[in-house]
């Protein structure tokens, strides 16, 4: 049944190229037509045949697989192992019937005639021995039980006799021509008479032997198709039973049920309780001795162990060092918990409750500050939430699944752009989109959803271009309402950047980018913005700012210090700050790395000189770094002597925004000590994080000291701030000259330098290709060396492959023989049969007419 | 012909596209003009009936063109014209009736013209009557009236599309007038002719013409740009003559004492694109095209001659007074590519050079001082001036602005060249490099790409003995320990900086770069000094677009370095920015 199922297939494929069926008739029309075109639709047949008969056979084809090759999809090597023996079979065969024809027919001069080689007989006895041999031959002939009777013996030919000087005695074989030793019989000769008498009844037998090879390959393919039919009925068989087992099963199991139900209602509530209680213990996932509660020291050393391997992994990144293996870097996803493999189970899970449904659920820190911040209005929020009457819980063990009811958030739709999202909220509330954002995070759940994932990854962006949208309208840390939102949204965004890495990296470049080219245009209006603080800002929080190699980091990096490069504090209030603030921001950037930033030097300069009283009157001026003349006053120089705060509070950036902007003289006066107190307090950070630790502290060091040194005697009163970095800079300073050595950056072991002998080649010729070898300098032992190995190489090979051959030709040639020697015995125990059965059906006639004669003497008697 | 009549309709086609701001320009004006601009608009309404129909214009020409008797209605014509220009001027803008209606009356009054150009009607000269004379007289003041109006179209202070095309229109007739005269109004003719003082007149209305206000911006003079385009450009004779009709308006202008910086500017304009002539194959400026076919050949294809006329041109251009640093830089940095090589003296402009060089130098205006030093070093190459305290000069360039400029690259090359002397001592070279190495402590990342391969090349250039002290000192141990830096940064003579004893701890501290990239850089001086030497043109274009593109370009290749640390907020207490809030 199956072998027809797969002849159909092959039928039917062969139709669906249009190899049978009415294929005939159109080609009859065009009859004319043929030739080129013809020969080419002969070739996209056979091509399409061979095709066809892949398909049918798909275990003929190896392909080697190679990792690598499959990922980029190189071409791979497919191999015929099957095909490939088969031909190495058959060149062996037809080898081999050739050899077996000419054996002992040609090649090479054997002498076979007696007692040649035998030295010690003299030549008397050897013609004895000859003639002797002779005579043997002829009476052995007409033995008839002798059964070697083929021409293995020179005699073949009865005229064929003793021969002298080449000529045969007889006188008949006048045709050979040969001069050489008298004795030899040419082979030659016997080969070319034996291959006429082949030829004469070669065809019949040629032709049977490949019939016989065809009925031997169609045989084995018939017991293959049998075997093969039997299997498929088999299977079919197994299939049916199969099919009947499910029946059974479910009868069984409904009859089971009925059974069960009768029995639950016999069962008494004692019993019912005691069977939930075992089936929450087999559910409980206390049962399992892994999962159970950590104690609190555990967990804050799990944390701690954890901290470390991140802080070390930092500490890589940090030189720029790759990565560990991907082992090493699995087995960090994986505790971390937040991989897109486990997105869909732990991930969410573990965060239930509403209010960092969204977090991620291992980092604890973030967990325990999200409760902390949590606003008493938000605190409302959950009760109400909680005291929604459909709301089932589940418990199983440890774990809380909250099932909430569905209610009409069913039609929020995942947003995909910024307008999309804003249909769904509106302008001020920031409560309700706070909650709106929620909903669509719970609704929108990987684990509820295929492409959720990829829903809420756009999401992401969307929410991100809100908060720089937001982060631009003119409202401060007085508006609680806008605080919570900024607060909510950034810690989302920085939460999920690890999750959605990819699309928040393109985000990112994108507001980078585009910061950048407003930053190209020099408008003021245009750059900085606030969002422009955030957006760097955010790139802190969320990215370890410490990679020497960072796709994100950089680029803000350079954008930065772009801003710092090419913004005007000497003519722009609202520079001043942006600067001072990305100064800040900078410097926390670099808190772990250290790594010395020479815009944030020079703006800081340039930001002192801007502001500090009389600046025309600095002692040490021409020490200062960049300064080639005396500075001058600016618009923003402030009247000597000043006073600075003594203390620095909080420093809100719409508020300070708002001043820059303001005409004001009271604001400018109030705006320009704040930033330069600011500036003084960012110098201080400065000093520890960049200038403290740089091997050019003295220089740097050096350029700010006349400053400070100018504002305290400028400061009306002594403010407390200036004085602390004037000595820490002074401090750093006196070290630092202290500690000067001269640079010994070339301590290296001295390299020989390495020697190369000149080549001079007598013979050279530029026309040859492959000079290598030709031209090989004798001289020249490198090149010896090579070309040695590579013969070396070559000969191993060569080696390796004709011992195989050989091998294989060996097996080949001991079945041969095994086969030969079987069919001689079968035909040797035939011919014996054949022979006691003529020999037995004589001695029974014999015995008949015995007993006929034996009757009939009887009889007369 | 069939270019001029194509020309119009297409230029009309584009104004229509333009949206007509008279309205709203309307309604923005105070109320309280309103009665006033009722009377005007009766006026005008007035003025637009006394003007004539296209048709109109057509016949009157014609009737001009037929019979002597029908000249008065020239005047009729231009009064025309005068009317339109003042319609222009009080609207703001043309409307493309109007605009149409202009472009045909200037067409048809150069037709006119034209035809009496070409029958010598406007010359006068002996040998005529004195009826014939009188008549002359009048059509060459009427000739002169017409050209006026038409000047008079460049002054409009306005900018529009329909008004650019009148303006265009015009400097075309006027540069037809010219070929016209060229051709017809030589002393007899066929002679060979250019008529110079046409084209003086036209030259020195249009390099005066234009606003004053934005001289700065790039061919805000479209006017002027069409001049250079399509006629300075392109045809021999008109660029000769430029030249050497410069220094007559040059004196002019000097006179009246208005203009200069325009002037100047538009000079620098016409020499910065591209050279002159070909400086390698002289011979070719007699293949270039001529405007006016009759123009004297013997003069203009004298090369002596344009070049003594250049020169003229250029020394009295910068010599004229109240130019600005804006206008002395520009001409500084084309001066060794596009001014000197066609000066046959160049030595005229050693004073200029050398006062810009030490002007820049003793305000510290750095940037002026490197524009200069190639142009004298052009000088010192070619034409051997011999400049004293040459490196004490340079070494005065390097201040901290120097790697800030965007000319870096510029100083950078010449700075190349001018270390590479072997004669250099040794301590020289070395308060190059620490002086530099200081710069780079406040540079942005491109000016410190530049420094550490020009550093590594000078130390490898001026011997491993030497320079190679200033970052690897051979001192032991015991006199480390006692070390005093002994360079002295106050000092302005290279040669005694004492530089050789110090060390660039500056560039080393580079190696901690926030930039990859730079940092990686820095770190050559502390590998052997095997690669002959650095490509400077690899390192010297860089800036923070190139450096930020080529890290946008890397790929994301599935791991983002993510900050572990969690913030609450972003800002007060708790949060990453702690001493700031919203």
């Amino acid at each position: 049944m199956a072998g027809g199922a797969q002849l159909k297939k092959l039928r039917e494929s062969l139709q669906n190229a249009g190899f049978t069926g009415q294929s005939n008739f159109s080609k009859k029309g065009k009859g004319k037509k043929k030739g080129a075109q013809d020969k080419l639709a002969k070739d996209e047949r056979q091509k399409v045949l061979n095709d066809i008969r892949e398909q049918f056979n798909p275990f003929d084809v190896k392909v080697t697989r190679n990792k690598r090759a499959d990922a980029i999809e190189k071409k791979l090597t497919v191999g015929k192992p099957g095909l490939n023996k088969q031909f190495g079979e058959e060149s062996r065969r037809r080898e081999f019937n050739e050899r077996m024809q000419r054996k002992g027919k040609a090649g090479g001069i054997i002498d076979r005639r007696f007692g040649e080689g035998n030295s010690k007989l003299t030549p008397e006895e050897k013609m004895l021995e000859r003639f002797t041999k002779e005579r043997l031959s002829k009476a052995n002939k007409s033995s008839m039980y002798n059964l070697d009777d083929d021409n293995n013996i020179d005699f073949d030919d009865e005229d064929t006799g003793l021969t002298h000087l080449g000529q045969s005695l007889s006188g008949k074989t006048s045709n050979n021509n040969t001069i050489d030793d008298d004795d030899f019989f040419s082979k030659k000769r016997n080969v070319d008479n034996g291959n006429e008498n082949e030829n004469e009844d070669q065809p019949l037998r040629k032709k049977t032997k490949a019939e016989v090879m065809k009925e031997v390959i169609a045989k084995s393919k018939k017991f293959k198709h049998e075997r093969q039919q039997k299997h498929l009925e088999n299977m079919e068989m197994v299939d049916e039973l199969d099919d009947d087992f499910e029946n059974v099963m479910d009868e069984i199991s409904v009859s089971n049920k009925n059974k069960n139900n009768n029995e639950d209602n016999g069962k008494s509530k004692f019993d019912l309780d005691y069977e939930m209680k075992v089936t929450e213990a087999k559910l409980d996932k206390r049962s399992k001795p892994t999962d159970r509660t950590k104690t609190e020291e555990e967990i804050q050393k799990e944390a701690e162990e954890k901290k470390a391997e991140y802080e070390k992994k930092r500490a890589q990144r940090m030189e720029g060092e790759e990565e560990d293996d991907d082992n090493d870097g699995n087995q960090v996803h994986k505790s971390s918990g937040a991989t897109g493999d486990d997105l869909g189970d732990d991930f969410w899970d573990g965060s239930g409750d509403e209010e960092t449904g969204f977090s991620v659920s291992s980092s604890l820190e973030s967990l325990s500050s999200d409760e902390e911040t949590s606003d008493a209005s938000d605190e409302e929020n959950e009760i109400k939430n909680t005291k929604e009457p459909k709301e089932t819980t589940i418990k199983i063990g440890n774990k809380t699944i909250v099932v909430k009811p569905k209610v009409k958030e069913a039609t929020l739709i995942c947003p995909k752009t910024l307008s999309d999202f804003k249909n769904y909220i509106t302008d001020s509330e920031y409560e309700e989109t706070v909650k709106t954002i929620k909903k669509i995070f719970e609704l929108y759940q990987p684990k509820l959803a295929e492409g959720n994932k990829e829903r809420l990854g756009i999401f992401t962006t969307v929410l991100f271009e809100y908060l720089l949208e937001l982060a631009n309208k003119p409202i401060g840390f007085e508006d609680k309402g806008y605080v919570r939102i900024m607060d909510f949204l950034t810690r989302t965004i920085c939460n999920l950047t690890e999750k959605y890495e990819q699309l928040l990296l393109e985000s990112y470049r994108k507001h980078i980018t585009n910061a950048h080219e407003r930053l190209l245009l020099q408008d003021p209006k245009q750059f900085p913005l606030k969002s422009d603080t955030i957006l760097l800002t955010l790139v802190g929080r969320s990215f370890s700012t410490s990679d020497k190699f960072h796709l994100v980091v950089i680029p803000a990096l350079l954008i930065s210090c772009e801003a710092l490069e090419f913004i005007k504090p000497e003519i722009n209030k609202t520079h001043m700050f942006f600067g001072l603030y990305i100064c800040d921001l900078l410097v926390q950037y670099e808190r772990i790395s250290e790594r010395i930033i020479p815009e944030v030097i020079s703006f800081i300069h340039r930001l002192l000189l801007t502001t500090i009283p009389n600046p025309d009157q600095i002692e040490d001026w021409d020490k200062i770094l960049i300064c080639s003349t005396k500075p001058l006053s600016t618009k923003f120089t402030i009247k000597s002597p000043c006073l600075l705060p003594n203390e620095i509070e909080k420093i809100s950036i719409s508020k300070m925004w708002e001043l820059s902007n303001s005409v004001n003289l009271k604001d400018e006066n109030l705006f320009l000590n704040q930033i330069t107190i600011k500036t003084i307090k960012t110098l201080d950070n400065l000093i520890s994080k960049m200038i403290k630790n740089s091997i050019a502290s003295l220089e740097l060091t050096s350029s700010f000291i006349p400053i400070i040194r100018h504002l305290i005697k400028n400061n009306k009163e002594t403010n407390s701030i200036i004085i602390n970095v004037a000595n820490k800079l002074l401090n750093i300073n006196k070290l630092s000259i202290k500690e000067r050595k001269p640079l010994k950056l070339q301590k290296h072991r001295a390299i020989g330098i390495q020697q190369v002998a000149p080549r001079f080649n007598e013979n050279f010729n530029p026309d040859r290709k492959s000079q290598y070898s030709v031209n090989m300098d004798p001289m020249d032992p490198i090149a010896i060396r090579d070309e040695i190995s590579k013969l070396k190489h070559q000969v191993k090979d060569e080696r390796k492959q004709a011992l195989k051959e050989l091998r294989r030709d060996t097996k080949f040639e001991a079945r041969a023989q095994i086969l030969r020697k079987k069919k001689e015995y079968d035909e040797y125990h035939s011919k014996m049969a054949k022979i006691y059965n003529s020999i037995q059906t004589e001695e029974g006639t014999a015995k008949n007419e015995y007993e006929r004669e034996k009757k009939a003497r009887k009889n007369k008697k | 012909m069939a270019v001029k009549k194509t020309k119009p309709q297409v230029a009309s086609k584009n104004i229509k596209s333009v949206p007509q701001p008279e309205k709203s320009l309307k309604d923005t004006k105070k109320t309280v003009l309103n009665q006033s601009k009722k009377a005007k608009k009766q006026k005008q309404d007035e003025r637009f009936s006394s003007l004539y129909s296209l048709s109109e214009i057509e016949e009157t020409r014609k009737s001009i063109l037929e019979s002597p008797k029908n000249y008065n209605k020239i005047v009729k014509l231009l009064s025309n014209l005068q009317t339109i220009n003042s319609i222009i001027v009080d609207n703001k803008d043309v409307n493309s009736n109007l605009l149409t209606l202009s472009r045909s009356l200037i067409h048809n009054l150069y037709e006119i013209f034209s035809q009496f150009i070409s029958q010598r009607l406007i010359k006068v000269f002996k040998g005529i009557s004195e009826q014939e004379e009188t008549v002359r007289k009048w059509l060459a003041s009427k000739y002169d009236t017409f050209q006026n109006e038409l000047y008079s179209f460049w002054s409009i202070p306005f900018f529009t599309e329909a008004i650019a095309t009148i303006k265009i229109d015009s400097l075309e007739t006027f540069m037809k007038l010219i070929k016209d005269e060229g051709k017809f109004l030589g002393p007899s003719l066929g002679e060979q002719y250019f008529p110079t003082l046409r084209y003086r007149y036209v030259l020195s209305k249009l390099l005066t013409a234009a606003n004053i206000e934005n001289i700065d911006e790039d061919n805000s003079d479209y006017v002027f740009s069409e001049f250079k385009d399509n006629y300075f450009e392109k045809y021999w004779d008109l660029k000769f003559y430029f030249f050497s009709e410069f220094q007559n308006i040059i004196n002019e202008i000097t006179k009246s004492g208005n203009y200069h910086r325009l002037v100047f500017n538009k000079l620098v304009t016409l020499t910065k694109s591209s050279p002159v002539y070909d400086i390698e194959n002289k011979d070719q400026i007699v293949e270039l095209p001529l405007w006016v076919e009759q123009a004297p050949q013997n003069t203009m294809y004298s090369i002596n001659n344009f070049r003594l006329n250049f020169e003229k041109s250029w020394i009295g251009a910068l010599n004229l007074k109240g130019l600005t640093k804006l206008e002395y830089s520009s001409a500084l940095s084309i001066l060794h590519k596009r001014i000197i090589p066609f000066f046959s003296e160049a030595q005229k402009l050693m004073d200029f050079l050398t006062a810009s060089y030490t002007l820049g130098i003793q305000t510290k205006d750095i940037l002026l001082s490197i524009l200069a030093l190639n142009g004298l070093w052009e000088l010192m190459k070619s034409y051997n001036l011999d400049y004293p305290n040459f490196y004490t000069n340079l070494y005065a360039i390097l201040t901290p602005d120097l790697l800030h400029l965007k000319e870096k690259s510029r100083f950078f090359r010449l700075l190349d060249l001018f270390m590479s002397s072997t004669h250099l001592s040794a301590s020289i070279v070395a308060s190059f490099i620490k002086r530099l190495a200081r710069l780079s402590l406040t540079a942005p990342p491109s000016g410190i790409v530049c420094v550490i391969p020009f550093l590594y090349n000078l130390i490898r250039k001026h011997g491993h003995t030497t320079c190679m002290l200033l970052i690897h000192s051979t001192t032991s141990s015991e006199e480390d320990a006692v070390y005093e830096d002994p360079f002295d940064e106050n000092e302005t003579d290279p040669s005694k900086t004492e530089a050789i004893g110090s060390s660039i701890w500056e560039l080393e501290a580079m190696s901690n770069h926030y930039h990859p990239n730079v940092s990686a850089l820095v770190k050559i001086f502390s590998q052997q000094f095997t690669k002959y030497s650095y490509n400077m043109e690899d390192f010297l274009d860089w800036s923070y677009t190139k450096l930020l593109d080529a890290e946008m370009a890397k790929r994301f290749k599935g791991d983002l370095g993510v900050e572990f640390e969690k913030w609450s907020s972003m800002f007060d207490e708790e949060g990453y920015m702690s001493e700031y809030l919203y």
